[in-house]
């Protein structure tokens, strides 16, 4: 293959890519539409991690928190999605919610895990703002193993 | 409480050191607690507070809470280290991220 034709069939992947991501995306602002949400959609390309522009739209947007998927279709996609979550947990300046494919009452109330530390407290502070209108108990950890260590 | 620093104790001066232990460990459970309800009603939430004294680790056992109380999401900060026990939220969150069958907020904690 000359560089010429590599060139040629990368931007094609390329522009393909950026098709599926746009109907991806077209799909998504559908969903989000039918569960009662306003949404636009945007795509964005990375070279390195897909967490990545996520932050940085979130960032732009001053977003209160970013939703995402503990794993995506498909055997390749899973891992991936998986470690993009896990990235956007280390990454994100905002709070993250991340759901399971799991069936869960949304009526429950919110647990929510306190020991005192700053980011407890905040987590407290974003609970309120984030959750408003729900019932909730909250609990205190403390693991005897920890704290005897 | 080290067991080198206790070897050589008579036992009843072991379980008295144990039960000191324990009651300051129930009192600073107490003292969080109260803290964080307060926190949680000044931030407009209806709440109430429970300490689970566990051997397992923290995110197993808030795993299991959730599960008894159907909770629909499980609020946790991204790290921490409280007075009562250095319950590493960092590795907690982690846990929970990766085992918990609930959705899973997870709270950044403030640049200190």
């Amino acid at each position: 293959m000359s560089p010429e034709l590599v060139e040629r069939s990368l931007t094609e992947l390329e522009r393909e890519l950026v098709a599926q991501a746009e109907a991806a995306a077209a799909e998504g602002v559908r969903l989000a539409e039918a569960a009662g949400l306003g949404a636009e959609p945007a795509v964005a390309t990375s070279e390195r991690q897909p967490s990545e522009p996520i932050v940085a739209a979130a960032a732009e947007r001053s977003a209160d928190v970013v939703v995402c998927g503990t794993r995506g279709h498909g055997a390749v996609a899973r891992s991936v999605l998986g470690s993009t979550s896990s990235s956007l947990l280390h990454h994100a300046e905002t709070a993250v919610l991340v759901v399971p494919e799991v069936d869960v009452p949304p009526d429950g109330p919110a647990l929510i895990a306190y020991d005192g530390s700053p980011a407890a407290d905040e987590a407290i502070a974003a609970a309120g703002r984030l959750l408003p209108g729900r019932p909730r108990s909250w609990s205190t950890r403390g693991s005897r193993r920890c704290a005897t260590r | 409480v080290s067991g080198r620093a206790l070897s050589g104790a008579p036992l009843t001066e072991i379980r008295e050191v144990t039960a000191d232990f324990e009651t300051w460990l129930r009192e600073a459970a107490q003292a969080t607690i109260d803290d964080g309800v307060g926190l949680a009603r000044k931030a407009g939430l209806e709440a109430s507070g429970e300490a689970v004294e566990s051997s397992s680790t923290a995110w197993r056992v808030l795993t299991a809470t959730a599960e008894t109380r159907d909770a629909a999401v499980i609020v946790a900060g991204s790290q921490g280290h409280g007075r009562v026990a250095s319950v590493l939220l960092g590795s907690v969150s982690a846990g929970l991220v990766h085992h918990a069958q609930r959705p899973m907020l997870i709270i950044r904690a403030p640049a200190l």
